[in-house]
């Protein structure tokens, strides 16, 4: 089988949110929508204090809560593990929004641009009607990964069938790749170093994973 | 989705901490009322069609509440056009099981007002109603005042209480001869186990299973509550028993308390002790040649992992 993930080098990450930028051109996202973020947290107390980023978006669980709640079936989850929305069935109830516990899902009623009415160029090209209304979310660039495997592309390995956020990061602090391949790019790197996930403790089995040492032992 | 959040939605996602989800406001809070005081009390109703309670009035209320519910939920979905999709998730969604409920409720509500002996079947539909309206807050994993297991019999008991106290002030101000005696035991009954199961909540929640802002506002709530929504009732209760010439007025004041006790219990739990999950680390990782560090879980009270 594929799994698709996302391994996050917080040893790497810079906090520079190149990727955000990237994820909000590919998906000209609205205002307050933000389907990839990089949070900047400051842990610990004065003189110990450390600054991390912390890429986050939908995690694509392996038991998405979002699903389990969908009252029209919008929400699925492929066998590769994706965790989609049919946009033409959701209803914009909303309770995916609160059954997510990452927030990673939005939804927008009417139509709002970078600069309030006067859309970009790009938000022009991409803006989706089928959109307002309804649960929105980070989609692991499904379009770019499917034509990839289409053209006998590996994705994470391929930048055409590698998520925008990913192909963005300057200092590779993003992998995308199959978890179930043991010689795959991020199957690699989850061997070697050690990582977390988040907010694994509610059993949804996210598929954002975060390596927090990387030293060789 | 709250006006105040399509006016400025950027702003809530600036912290890092669990903040105040805004998916679900006082229309979807009126799904929870409406719901559970209108099938609470077609419960207890149809229950009593067993002792020879028949009431059209209070099959009527019952439905409308159920209905009125319903209809606030359809205010809030983004798309209304599409409603009737909320039926395809019947595999795994409460919300569909729910919507799947209401198609029985109603009819045979509706039949019962005409054949009598079918008001003795409604409690069956009407407490699977119940059971999913609080399936329903339970499956919203992303936030941890809902998803607490104690939700299901909070749901439950506050729904019967509030029925029977609708029940009792309907009793007073419709049926002839007042509700049954039997109706105030039920009160009594369904509040006691409400305060009990809303004290291990309350507990729980505060102890660390919510983020420390939901459980401050619960920990505010907790005393208004208790007073307003449960022990007032029965203090009105008691009145009615040792003052007969305000019988009539107290048992109806003890019903409209111990029902407004539990709409706002549910105001507070759906739209105002709803923060999310936010966001945490279990480590944070070491920079050049550092060592890592301790994990963050900002907003919640407990103590994040150390370095292993
Ligand atoms: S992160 Fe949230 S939206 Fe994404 S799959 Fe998990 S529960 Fe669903
Ligand atoms: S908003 Fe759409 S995707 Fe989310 S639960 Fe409702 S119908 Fe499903």
């Amino acid at each position: 089988m594929t799994k698709w993930a996302i391994v996050a080098d917080l040893g790497r990450c810079v906090g520079c949110q190149t990727c955000t930028t990237a994820c909000r051109h590919a998906n000209a996202t609205p205002p307050g929508v933000q389907y990839r973020k990089v949070l900047d947290m400051e842990v610990g107390t004065f003189p110990d204090v450390r600054r991390v980023f912390v890429p986050v978006g939908c995690m694509h669980c392996d038991e998405p809560p979002c699903r389990d709640v969908c009252p029209t079936t919008a929400t699925t989850k492929r066998a590769d593990g994706m965790v989609m929305i049919d946009y033409d069935i959701c209803i914009g109830c909303g309770y995916c929004i609160v059954a997510c516990p990452y927030q990673a899902r939005y939804k927008v009623s009417k139509p709002t641009f970078a600069f309030k009415d006067q859309e970009t160029q790009n938000e022009r090209t991409r803006f989706d009607e089928r959109l307002l209304g309804v649960a929105q979310k980070c989609t692991f660039c499904v379009d770019r990964v499917d034509y990839g495997l289409a053209n006998g592309l590996t994705p994470g390995v391929a930048p055409e069938a590698t998520p925008a956020c990913v192909n963005s990061c300057l200092s590779k602090a993003l992998t995308f790749g199959d978890t179930d391949n043991p010689d795959s790019n991020v199957s690699k790197l989850l061997k070697r170093y050690k990582s977390f996930r988040m907010h694994e403790e509610l059993g949804t089995g996210p598929n954002i994973h975060y390596l927090w040492e990387t030293e060789d032992e | 989705m709250s006006e105040e959040f399509e006016d400025a939605p950027a702003m809530r996602h600036q912290g890092l901490s669990p903040w105040l989800q805004t998916a679900w406001d006082l229309r979807a809070a009126g799904n929870f009322i409406g719901g559970g005081s209108g099938t609470g009390l077609l419960i207890i109703a149809s229950l009593g069609a067993f002792d020879g309670l028949y009431s059209r009035v209070l099959l009527i209320a019952g439905l409308a509440l159920v209905g009125l519910g319903l209809f606030s939920v359809f205010l809030e979905i983004g798309r209304p056009l599409r409603a009737l999709n909320v039926l395809l998730g019947a595999k795994r969604s409460w919300m569909t099981r729910e919507a799947m409920v209401a198609a029985v409720l109603f009819p045979l509500g509706a039949a019962a007002l005409i054949w009598p002996d079918l008001t003795k079947l409604v409690w069956i539909p009407a407490a699977a109603y119940l059971y999913c309206q609080a399936r329903i807050l339970e499956a919203a994993k992303g936030i941890p005042t809902w998803r607490s297991p104690l939700i299901l019999p909070l749901t439950i008991a506050s729904g019967l209480a509030e029925g029977a106290g609708i029940l009792l002030l309907l009793g007073t101000l419709a049926l002839e001869g007042g509700a049954p005696e039997w109706v105030a035991g039920t009160l009594v009954a369904t509040i006691a186990a409400r305060i009990f199961v809303w004290m291990f909540y309350r507990r729980r929640m505060v102890g660390g299973e919510a983020p420390v802002e939901a459980a401050a506002v619960l920990i505010r709530f907790s005393m208004p509550f208790t007073l307003g929504g449960n022990v007032i009732p029965i203090a009105f209760l008691v009145l009615a028993g040792i003052q007969p010439d305000i019988r009539a007025a107290a048992l109806a004041a003890a019903g409209l308390a111990a029902m407004a006790g539990g709409w706002a219990m549910k105001v507070v739990i759906v739209t105002k002790a709803a923060h999310n999950q936010g966001f945490a680390i279990n480590h944070s990782p070491a920079r050049g040649g550092g060592e890592s560090g301790p994990g963050f879980k900002p907003g919640w009270r407990e103590v994040p992992k150390d370095k292993k």
